[in-house]
């Protein structure tokens, strides 16, 4: 009978042993992780979420930077093709031939297959329907 | 003037603190908004900079095409024609032109077959575009044969690929010389396809395209501001359609907004109770609030921006790729030009900013009026 | 044509303002009626614990309108290109009879809702709510203005065809045409000229007085306010009349919008921007002076009303300072010496 209380209790020793001994190893490491952002911490919160905000401001700028930066580059080879083929439009849909020239379809070219058919390319979904003037 | 900008300071700090106790909820509601405003601000970026990007392009297209029409569909030119037409003042140039479509049953994709004026090619030779190069595994001196509508085969030499740099415009591109051109569609001799004019003064442009259908009834004149115009409506329309599909997102996430606001914890009620006990004014804790979303909207419109800026310029658009590939087999590879526009970056703050303040006002005040002592004895 | 995000984002602002005032119209009704600081009762206390919402709310709608009128400008600057015969905002406002009424209705709420803007401000410092019934009283002014800016934008964004041929700054600005547009543009540069920086002068030399003595009196700032409030069409006439010339330098070429293009370097931001801050907050230098009466506001009124007269006179220094700089760089030679 005493001797399991004694072996309960060296047990519950050492149970709680390890226990200290891991919150100590613990609190010592958030101690050192402590320290070194203790810089970061001792900073007011408002004085990092402004910083925060005009660093992305700085970003906003640095956009409109690089967009003036592309526009000041020499003349891209696509407007030359274009005046020397006298092409007339994007090549972004090829699947129809009203899809890949818009500006040169007629009214009636997506239902034109047969009188009554409905448009079957996809893309035309995206693309406006074909102005009337 | 100091005095303000301290205090204001002190509310940043203080709405900081208490956003740190709720951190979950905080970053989640960031997380939500800075992803909406990426993919409002991305459809924006993405639409306008084709937008610009055609308008720059098509200034160098013909000022005016013509087509004759058959029975309301594009026919061919016909000898005779362009006689027809004869001297009309400020006309600098006609031209006609030959070109056609061709579908390529190996790889299941439609080409642009064209004869260039000003590039002379030898017979048998062709240039090809980007994209067809690259779909049929195609480099400058290799051998590429078509099976034509007449049944024959034709083979070309590759003389030429188009540079990568142009192929927006040029990605279905074939080049070749007239008299290939005619025996390989079998056209018909002295036929064209359409007709392009070159007008010097942009004020004589309409005044030439009305001389042109009063001369032929059955010919059909497209001016290069029309077609400058039906590219700018095609993409307000889909900026358009695509936004007005968004807004279901817009308004859900004014709902979560809403939600978030006006669900106060006992813990957050508890806590503005106690400022309001200490001497806190209704202002102050609307002020304190206000920073709160204030903090958040804008963290979040410029994480989204930027997000949205590197993935349409940076990462040419990654995610909308598929919804452009579409159905076809070509599609072109490009980079977009980086362009800032004001009206879009407003309108964006607008749509992003404004419902969510507006979502979060009523709950914000709801919070701000509370008595300490109701919030304390409960 | 409505279907275009700055259109849908105009209309919305404008839209959810007049909805917000149209909320806050039965409440400024009753605090007319019923306001009693002195009371304790129940109704009173519930009234002043709205008087929270209210203003924000309202301080938020007028303030999105504030912005509203720049995005305006923006985007009829920006339509243009899509109307034939267009070649800035003046052809994209004249495709149909409302796009100028809706410009000028607009400039209105923008005035009204700054001066607004400025007195919820002061009434907001105060602990005993001074100016709640003036406050109210002109929110209930405010709504219909903003119900008729917000009618005219949409009939003028819904008559918009793009199939219609408008005509440009050429026929609206020219000595010739007639209006009240034409007669502005044909004024004698020199007259023009002479009454422009004469009353930019005298708001300049008025606010000047008012931001730099340390006891401004109450009919300077009266004074201030009321030549902030002159030299605002001065500026524009000005603008229109011979400002135009020189920055196009063409002799005939008198539009005030052509300015915001690119090719002229965004020159009308840079002119416009600071001419209706500063207008704004010169006319609200005289609009605070009454309030010094009030004891409670004694105290607050003179800070602030100093503080505006310090952003009106930066404001209108640096727009006379542009426009000398740009009569001094162009090449353009109205008068003979």
């Amino acid at each position: 009978m005493s001797l399991r209380c004694v072996l309960a209790s060296l047990l519950r020793r050492q149970r709680l042993g390890v226990r200290r001994l891991r919150q100590g190893l613990a609190s010592q490491g958030l101690a050192s992780r402590r320290l070194a952002s203790q810089r970061l911490a001792s900073q007011r919160p408002s004085t990092l979420a402004l910083a925060g905000l005009a660093l992305g401001l700085a970003g906003l700028c640095a956009t409109g930077i690089e967009a003036g930066v592309q526009e000041r580059q020499p003349d891209p080879p696509s407007p030359a093709l274009v005046r020397e083929l006298g092409l007339t439009d994007l090549a972004l849909f090829t699947e129809a031939r009203y899809t890949r020239h818009l500006a040169l379809a007629d009214g009636h070219a997506p239902f034109q297959d047969h009188p009554m058919s409905f448009d079957h390319f996809p893309s035309a979904s995206l693309v406006a329907p074909p102005r009337h003037d | 003037m100091t005095d303000g900008f301290r205090r204001q300071r002190y509310l940043i700090d203080f709405s900081l603190a208490a956003m740190g106790r709720r951190k979950v909820r905080n970053l989640g509601l960031l997380a939500v908004y800075s992803l909406l405003v990426f993919v409002l601000a991305s459809v924006m970026l993405f639409t306008h900079g084709l937008r610009q990007e055609a308008k720059r392009v098509l200034a160098e297209s013909p000022e005016v095409i013509l087509q004759r029409l058959v029975a309301g569909r594009q026919d061919l030119i016909p000898p005779g024609y362009l006689e027809r037409i004869g001297r009309i003042r400020g006309v600098q140039k006609i031209q006609a032109r030959l070109w056609g479509y061709y579908y390529d049953p190996v790889v299941k994709a439609n080409y642009t077959f064209m004869v260039p004026e000003a590039r002379p090619l030898a017979a048998g030779e062709i240039v090809i575009g980007p994209a067809m190069a690259r779909e049929r595994g195609l480099v400058a001196g290799n051998l590429i044969s078509f099976r034509s509508y007449s049944g024959r085969l034709f083979t070309f030499k590759v003389a030429e690929v188009l540079p990568q740099a142009s192929e927006l415009m040029s990605a279905d591109l074939v080049l070749l010389g007239a008299g290939d051109f005619r025996a390989f569609f079998d056209f018909p001799a002295g036929h064209y396809t359409d007709i392009t004019l070159t007008v010097a003064n942009p004020l004589e442009v309409r005044n030439v395209a009305a001389k042109l259908a009063a001369a032929l009834p059955d010919a059909r004149p497209i001016l290069r501001e029309e077609v400058q115009r039906t590219y700018a409506a095609l993409f307000d329309w889909r900026e358009g359609m695509v936004l007005t599909v968004l807004s279901g997102a817009l308004l859900a996430f004014a709902i979560f907004a809403w939600d978030k606001a006006s669900g106060l914890s006992a813990e957050e009620r508890r806590e503005i109770g106690i400022l309001k006990a200490i001497g806190w004014e209704s202002g102050d804790v609307l002020r304190m609030k206000f920073w709160e979303g204030g903090l958040i909207s804008l963290a979040a419109f410029l994480l989204g921006y930027l997000a949205a800026w590197v993935h349409v310029f940076h990462l040419d658009g990654a995610l909308f790729r598929p919804v452009l590939q579409g159905w076809a087999v070509l599609y072109p590879h490009f980079r977009l030009t980086p362009e800032v526009d004001g009206l879009q970056l407003a309108t964006l703050f607008f749509f992003t900013v404004f419902p969510y303040t507006a979502a979060v006002l009523v709950p914000i005040w709801r919070a701000a009026i509370t008595d300490p002592d109701a919030v304390m004895r409960a | 044509m409505l279907f275009q995000p700055a259109i849908i984002a105009l209309l919305l602002a404008a839209g959810l303002g007049v909805a917000a005032l149209g909320l806050a119209a039965p409440f400024a009704w009753q605090i007319l009626r019923d306001w009693d600081l002195a009371s304790g009762s129940e109704k009173q206390l519930a009234m002043e614990r709205r008087t929270y919402l209210f203003s924000a709310l309202v301080g938020l709608v007028l303030g999105m309108q504030l912005a509203a009128l720049l995005l305006f400008v923006f985007n009829a600057d920006r339509m243009a290109e899509s109307f034939v015969g267009a070649m800035c905002a003046v052809g994209s406002l004249q495709v149909n009879a409302w796009g100028f009424p809706a410009l000028t209705a607009q400039i209105a709420v923008f005035f009204a809702a700054s001066q607004w803007l400025l007195i919820n401000h002061l009434d907001n410092q105060a602990r005993d709510y001074p100016l709640v019934r003036l406050k109210y009283a002109l929110l209930l002014v405010l709504l219909p203005l903003l119900a008729l800016s917000f009618g005219l934008q949409l009939a003028y964004f819904e008559g918009l065809r793009s199939d219609v041929i408008t005509s440009c700054c050429g026929s609206l600005f020219s000595g010739e045409s007639r209006g009240i547009s034409g007669e502005m543009a044909a004024i004698e540069p020199r007259l023009a000229m002479g009454f422009c920086f004469g009353s930019l002068a005298l708001a300049i030399a008025a606010l000047g007085r008012h931001a730099l003595s340390s006891a401004p009196g109450r009919a300077n700032g009266m004074f201030a306010g009321l030549a902030a409030l002159l030299a605002f069409p001065a500026a524009i006439i000005g603008i229109l009349s011979f400002l135009s010339l020189y920055i196009y330098e063409h002799p005939h070429h008198h539009c005030p919008f052509c300015l915001l293009k690119p090719e002229y370097g965004y020159l009308g931001y840079a002119l416009y921007l600071p001419l209706f801050l500063g207008c704004a907050a010169g006319i609200g230098v005289g609009v605070l002076q009454p309030f010094c009466r009030h004891p409670s506001l004694a105290a607050l009124v003179p800070p602030l009303a100093q503080r505006l007269a310090w952003v009106a006179l930066l404001a209108l220094v640096s727009f006379s300072g542009l426009a000398v700089g740009i009569i001094w760089q162009s090449r353009l030679i109205l008068l003979e010496h």
